[in-house]
């Protein structure tokens, strides 16, 4: 069975199972809960509201208490937090025309952001990475950090530490080719996940007139141990 | 993806009630399982929408968020959650050799797994909307949903 066939499948099957829940209990319509609790005027919205969450505790005690179900608060399932960020440690970069690399922790938490840039980056099968639009965006927003080409890299890589995982860590090294040419790599080890181990993206930059630009960009991946590759490459992890 | 995770102009909590609670009902049931504890999620993401009305921006997405992930917890506990929920109603087998088995194939897989089966087969998100909406990684909702796949033929070609 091919991808395609079995997504066909599949979809058929979820929505077939989906059309067997329907609505059964009456007393779950809003309308009727807060028409009979009638606990605050239906004219203001947040006593309606209220009062439609009070019908909701008493519709539910009534049903769990018939159920024997007891309600538990659950902790582990609250709304995506998100990571707290304070200052990247800054790259200084030195203009000498050299070629030298210079493995550096960023740290694990990255503050410079771009406003409309808001994931890291798609690669296509082989890895490749548009960089027209960040481009743009920089020409459209001009952010102070647009001089240090290990900056633009990371904003670019968008890559963060995983909330899930302590031992995440965010590195860059960069290759100084000339004054207006670098390759920077950036890589997050320690992923919290079970199949991917780091992600990394190497970015060539260009410098002109108000600051850095990327010339092209590529992404990779490494697997956890006995997950797949070991090294840098596009592959899945399995 | 803001705009296709966005609700349609849904001013009161009465309004996203009526409107998403059997859409949820459904997400929750396909990723968990069980109407049952379907219907426990669903109240309890209602609960915490309510808590947080005046603040959330969009309710649709929220919930769908608090919905799924409610559901993932749910399945690890799995064990726990049939056996306190043992007896009440549950939708029948269709009778469709191709749909039981696809449905008893999807108990199988991890939750997070399942999720994303359901959130790309069911709700037609992308791989980019589900990573938002789920506050992962595009690439790990990639690898989950290829060895979901990988985890599904095997099963339905055993």
């Amino acid at each position: 069975m091919n991808d395609d066939d079995l997504a066909k499948r599949l979809s058929r099957a979820l929505q077939v199972k989906a059309d067997q829940v329907r609505e059964t209990n009456e007393v779950l319509d809003p309308t009727v809960a807060v028409a009979t609790l009638d606990v605050t005027p239906a004219t203001h919205p947040r006593g309606r509201r209220l009062a439609f969450a009070a019908a909701i505790v008493v519709v539910l005690l009534g049903v769990a208490a018939g159920a024997g179900v007891v309600l538990r608060n659950r902790t582990d399932a609250t709304p995506a937090s998100p990571f707290p960020v304070t200052t990247s440690g800054a790259v200084a970069v030195t203009t000498t025309p050299t070629t030298a690399t210079t493995p550096t922790t960023v740290g694990s938490r990255v503050a410079l952001a771009l406003e409309g840039w808001n994931d890291s980056p798609d690669g296509g099968p082989d890895g490749t990475v548009a960089v027209d639009r960040f481009n743009a965006l920089l020409e459209t927003h001009q952010p102070d950090w647009q001089g240090s080409p290990v900056d633009v890299a990371v904003v670019f890589s968008h890559l963060t530490p995983d909330a899930t995982s302590e031992h995440a860590d965010l590195a860059t090294s960069e290759v100084i080719e000339s004054s207006t040419r670098e390759r920077v790599q950036v890589t997050l080890t320690g992923i919290g996940d079970d199949s991917i181990a780091a992600e990394r993206y190497g970015v060539e930059l260009v410098r002109g007139d108000l600051g850095w630009r990327l010339q092209s960009a590529q992404w990779s991946q490494r697997c956890q141990p006995r997950r797949g590759h070991q090294d840098f490459t596009t592959e899945l992890c399995v | 993806v803001d705009v296709l995770l966005e609700e349609p102009n849904l001013n009161s909590f009465e309004e996203v009630y009526l409107a998403s609670r059997l859409p949820m009902l459904r997400v929750a049931y396909l990723v968990v399982g069980s109407h049952a504890v379907a219907e426990e999620l669903v109240q309890e993401a209602f609960m915490r929408l309510h808590r947080n009305f005046e603040s959330v921006e969009n309710p649709g997405g929220y919930l769908r968020t608090i919905v799924v992930r409610l559901s993932v917890a749910a399945r690890k506990r799995s064990a726990a959650e049939a056996e306190r929920v043992r007896g009440a109603y549950e939708p029948p087998p269709t009778g469709e050799p191709a749909i039981d088995s696809a449905w008893d194939a999807l108990a199988c897989l991890r939750p997070e797994r399942r999720a994303v089966v359901v959130l790309r087969y069911y709700e037609d998100l992308q791989p980019a909307e589900i990573a938002k909406l789920l506050d992962w990684r595009e690439a790990t909702v990639r690898s989950r949903l290829h060895r979901a796949l990988a985890d599904l033929r095997r099963e339905l070609s055993e």
